[in-house]
């Protein structure tokens, strides 16, 4: 019984966190994979040298309802979080952050506007976007309309497990405009459009939850295309040589940003934590292991050229590409995934 | 009663203490908390006192009075933690989407500007009765019976008479049939694996019967995440399984035994089979090893023996094993997770969806005690089917 | 025996190395009740086992009526079995376990009901029917089991202890339940039992085991009067043993000198005794004590402890550093330790056990 997991782990982490505050080592929490591997190399690390004290990383998949237990329960036993966009507004609007000092930052002004909030710095901009095996596939998909069609290139597909995401391809898949996606989605019809697109390939989908998995899938050849984070593919080309490709025309962008937990015990060394992955010299060093985007503006000035190509934020990548609409899955997120879910069930 | 009986009943107390201090401390606070997060709903009552009586006498339909509005910005203006509005925004979000951007709005300008102001100007959708039926409903009572029928796909609707959800809306009852469904098929598969087993394991002894209790055992030193990735890799399209039997030329397409019920039904066998094999081994041994002799001896052929003697003195432990193995399998969340398609989650991933997902207590506490009480329904059955038993001449 | 029922011919059972049973000969007549009797691991169990068919012999045959029965499974030989811990079905009432055979041989229910209330009244547990054998005391059980080895009439009824669970005076209250059922039913019985004085008062014959061999067989009264070996002089009863050498023989008398240079005579019947060491064995009830003179054989000895026992007095004498145990009744006149005595015995009372 989950829940009684639920309380019983709320349970002990209060006796636990109350036991541990003080001996607890600053913990940054990111989304795992070759990402984190990246960050671990360019910030955990030498974060640690200059703290003179460990760095603790771990790895989640998400969850809006891991956050808030975490901060209900007390003293939360994360510091500083890497979280997606609907996460942020929702633990914003609930008080469950700290709040930031840009001043330390440098200003407001340095960063990307969608990358600032009162609860949280942006870390990355990121894209979910169709990729393939080039290697195993001749003719390679462009659109959404090429996912879905099994006829065209037979084999199983990769969807992130959730209605966020799912639905606006489905749409797109339809024929709907990138530009018109949430318009559309926003209508009762619209809603019933997509799910009734999604019907035709449910057969055919692997679910998956965590960033690394749809390059198991891709490696495996379990499936033949899948919806996958633009930066981990880019990421894993380089360090295996493998000659994955990635969509960007109809791809999704959003901003991951760092948060730090309200009453975190390490809340002064996780802020400077933040603003040392901020800074220009030290965020400019991403690009080369993991093809994200750079919310800190200088920054991004200063990644190498034949880097610059391969980001969501190159002009050439921004066409025909739409970012999340944040505003629309806080509200629309928890009837949609209810009715998801049931529609997965059935 | 003496004082040296005092004392020892004293004492006798305190070595039962650590257990009884842990059984409420770990099993009943969290079953009561649980309980109560189902029910419980006092949060728009409290946070939002003034438009709760506003409401009270509004007919659910006709456009909100000012009245109402201007008490819910004075009510808004009130809320001094931010905290205790994410609870309310969470809440009424859940019955009606839209609060989410709704209410942070509206409580900014309310904060901003004093004296009244003109809600339905600020947002359209505070002119729309939806929005205020939800209100009304979450501040007219503390207790609410709203996830528990969310739970088994029924709500209240506008006359509050109740009725079933729209079927593409929620599938609760299919998943929670489907999780006893699966149980089952579990229970059945390990009670056909783990008999035989169990009773070869009795029947030969030294090292043979320490590999074979070995081989049942090993595989609870390691833990469920692991044994679950491993099956993941033997199942998998390209996996040992199917590379071999296609090399057998057994097969010329891969079996499909991954992201599907075959796989989770095989994974969750595997892993549950101890609890299964223990229970009857341990019955086995405890069979006096005389009794199959006796019935040879009163002119019983071996199949009528084994059939009339010592399956009927094993199916005590078939019982205790099947009962531990239909409990542990109802609960199953990481391998339907890893192994099984969309079609094979159980309940506990919705419950997992709603703590950890969607914070929605309220929904993960409900689904728990659903599932709890069919389980003690089952359980119920079982004891009056086994004391009839017993009772029997 | 000129019509054995049941022939074990030259059978032999080993367990890897270890040999149980050797080249084995013996003849069991129908109707007879035969003990077998030995200290654990003399192989009388396994005899048991083997006539049931639970263990198969390494060598030898067994016939049992006609039928050579060595290649039969248990459940083909009908021979009741009575263990030794009852081996009760648990999960059947007294009523459905008596019934068990019948049921396994196919009998129509008015007649399976009909003869499991007859057995049940046979062992005196009628009104217990219903009941589970957990509920029932260890002679019930026992009963119970009697009853079930019986229902079907098996040519041969095989127990291995079956009193041996029971206190002493339900122990004998079943031996002499079991003599008559024995009687009354005209049963072949094998007992398989290490209790010498429940061998000797229930049995027609008894076969003394040791080592895996028949030590000795016969009536009861011929195995406790004159036993073969030293070992069965021990075994059955108490005795003393006595060491002499044979000085010579007269008709029927034999004169024999005892390690303490006393003599006494020895009367063999028609056995005559070479020269040579000799082992006497003399029943302590045999010798009597005596100040005066009486005829038969005399040894002199000192009291070393007179021992009360309620019904009898057991005397220690000591002669020349051995000790002989004397049985007497209470009209004894009193002694006192340290007192000389003369123990008297006939000739006929002593028996030669061996060199």
């Amino acid at each position: 019984m989950k829940i009684l997991n639920a309380a019983l782990i709320a349970c002990a982490l209060t006796s636990v966190g109350i036991a541990a505050a003080e001996a607890r080592d600053l913990t940054v929490v990111s989304w795992g994979g070759n990402y984190q591997d990246a960050q671990r190399k360019i910030y955990f690390e030498p974060f640690a040298k200059q703290l003179g004290k460990p760095v603790l990383d771990e790895s989640w998949d998400g969850g809006y309802g891991v956050l808030q237990a975490k901060v209900k329960a007390g003293v939360p036993n994360w510091d500083a979080v890497q979280v997606e966009a609907e996460e942020l507004a929702l633990g914003c609007a609930d008080g469950i952050y700290e709040k930031i000092d840009w001043e330390k930052l440098g200003g407001k002004s340095k960063f990307l506007p969608a990358a600032v909030s009162d609860c949280g710095v942006g870390a990355i901009v990121w894209s979910t976007g169709i990729s393939y095996d080039g290697d195993k596939l001749k003719e390679a998909p462009t659109s959404w309309a090429d996912f879905w069609d099994t006829k065209k290139i037979p084999g199983k597909r990769g969807l992130r497990k959730g209605a966020k995401y799912a639905l606006e391809f489905a749409l797109m898949a339809d024929g709907v405009a990138a530009d018109q996606v949430y318009t559309v989605l926003a209508t009762p019809e619209g809603v019933d459009r997509a799910f009734k697109k999604l019907d035709e390939l449910k057969p055919n989908i692997v679910w998956w939850e965590a960033g690394a998995q749809p390059l198991q899938l891709l490696s495996s050849g379990e499936v033949v295309m899948t919806s996958a984070y633009n930066g981990r593919i880019t990421g894993l080309n380089r360090t295996e040589g493998k000659h994955f490709g990635f969509v960007f025309p109809g791809s999704i962008y959003a901003i991951d940003s760092w948060v730090v937990l309200k009453d975190s015990p390490n809340k002064d060394a996780a802020l400077d934590f933040i603003a040392y992955a901020s800074k220009p010299d030290n965020q400019s060093q991403l690009p080369q292991y993991i093809a994200y985007g750079l919310p800190n503006i200088e920054a991004g000035k200063l990644v190498p050229e034949k880097y610059q190509a391969e980001l969501p934020t190159s002009p050439d990548n921004l066409k025909g590409a739409i970012t999340l609409d944040v505003d629309f899955w806080t509200d629309n997120s928890e009837a949609l995934t209810q009715r998801f879910n049931a529609w997965l069930a059935q | 009663m003496n004082r040296s009986e005092l004392n020892k009943r004293l004492v006798s107390l305190m070595l039962v203490g650590p257990l009884f201090l842990f059984l409420v401390l770990f099993f009943a606070v969290p079953l009561v908390s649980m309980m109560k997060s189902a029910v419980s709903d006092p949060v728009a009552a409290e946070v939002l006192p003034a438009t709760a009586r506003a409401v009270s006498g509004w007919d659910r339909s006709s456009p909100p009075s000012d009245e109402m509005k201007a008490a819910l910005v004075a009510d808004l203006r009130q809320i001094g933690e931010d905290q205790l509005f994410g609870d309310l925004v969470r809440r009424l979000n859940s019955a009606k989407s839209g609060f989410r951007t709704l209410m942070p709005k509206t409580r900014a300008a309310a904060l901003e500007a004093g004296g009244n102001i003109d809600l339905v100007a600020l947002d359209r959708r505070w002119a729309d009765p939806s929005y205020w039926q939800a209100v009304t409903v979450a501040t007219s009572s503390t207790i609410t019976d709203r996830n528990l029928l969310a739970a088994v796909d029924l709500q209240r609707d506008a006359s509050n008479t109740i009725v079933a959800l729209p079927p593409d809306a929620s599938a609760n009852k299919a998943i929670m049939i489907r999780t006893f469904v699966m149980s089952l098929t579990v229970t059945l598969a390990c009670v056909l694996i783990g008999l035989p087993f169990a009773m070869i394991t009795a029947s030969v002894d030294g090292w043979k019967r320490q590999l074979l209790l070995g081989a049942v055992l090993l595989p609870l030193w390691t833990s469920l995440l692991v044994r679950t990735a491993a099956w993941f890799i033997l199942l998998q399209d390209r996996g040992p399984i199917n590379s071999m039997l296609t090399y057998l030329g057994i097969i010329s397409a891969p079996l499909p035994l991954i992201f599907n019920r075959t796989g989770v039904i095989i994974a969750m066998t595997h892993v549950l089979l101890p609890f299964m094999v223990l229970p009857i081994f341990s019955v086995l041994i405890g069979i006096p090893k005389n009794l199959m002799p006796a019935a040879a001896s009163l002119g019983a052929h071996p199949v009528r023996a084994f059939l009339s003697v010592l399956l009927p003195l094993s199916l005590r432990g078939v019982v205790s094993g099947a009962l531990l193995v239909f409990m542990s399998a109802l609960g199953y969340y990481i391998t339907p997770a890893l192994i099984g398609g969309a079609k094979d989650q159980m309940i506990s991933s919705v419950i997992a969806y709603y703590a950890t997902g969607a914070a929605n207590w309220g929904m993960a506490g409900a689904l728990g005690l659903v599932l709890l009480a069919a389980t003690m329904i089952l359980y119920a059955i079982y004891l009056r089917l086994s004391s009839d038993r017993e009772a029997r001449p | 025996m000129s019509n054995p029922f049941i022939r074990l011919e030259e059978v032999s059972k080993s367990f890897g190395a270890l040999t149980v049973v050797e080249g084995l000969n013996l003849e069991i007549g129908k109707g007879e009740f035969i003990s077998l009797l030995g200290p654990s691991g003399s192989g009388k169990t396994t005899i048991l086992m083997m006539l049931a068919g639970f263990e198969n012999p390494s060598h030898g045959t067994i016939w049992a009526g006609g039928r050579r029965i060595d290649c039969l499974p248990p459940h083909k030989r009908n021979m009741g079995v009575v263990f030794q811990n009852y081996a009760l079905f648990p999960h059947m009432s007294v009523s459905e376990n008596v019934a068990f055979p019948l049921k396994m041989r196919g009998f129509s229910r008015t007649e399976m009901n009909g003869r499991v209330g007859k057995a049940l009244d046979m062992v005196q547990l009628g009104a217990l029917a219903d009941r589970r054998p957990s509920q029932l005391s260890g002679g019930q059980q026992q009963r119970v089991a009697l009853a079930r080895a019986l229902i079907f009439e098996p040519e041969v009824v095989l127990m291995d202890e079956p009193l041996g669970a029971l206190d002493k005076q339900l122990r004998e209250q079943m031996q002499l339940d079991i003599r008559e059922l024995h009687r009354r039913l005209e049963l072949t019985i094998v007992f398989v039992t290490h209790d010498q004085s429940e061998a000797l008062t229930m049995s027609d014959r008894i076969a003394i085991f040791n080592g895996g061999k028949i030590e000795q067989i016969g009536t009861p009264t011929n195995i406790y009067d004159h036993p073969s070996t030293q070992f069965v002089a021990e075994f059955i009863g108490e005795t003393n043993l006595v060491r002499g050498s044979v000085q010579g023989t007269e008709g029927l008398t034999t004169r024999v000198q005892l390690q303490s240079g006393q003599e006494v005579l020895v009367e063999l019947g028609s056995n005559r005794l070479p020269k040579g060491n000799v082992c006497l064995s003399i029943r302590p009830e045999r010798i009597k004590v005596g100040r005066g003179k009486i005829s038969g054989n005399i040894i002199t000895a000192v009291i070393s402890d007179v021992v009360y026992h309620g019904d009898h007095l057991r005397l220690i004498a000591k002669t020349d550093g051995q000790s002989i145990v004397v049985k007497t009744d209470r009209s004894q006149p009193a002694l006192s330790i340290g007192e000389e005595v003369q123990l008297f015995f006939l000739p006929t009372d002593c028996w030669v056990v061996g060199p």
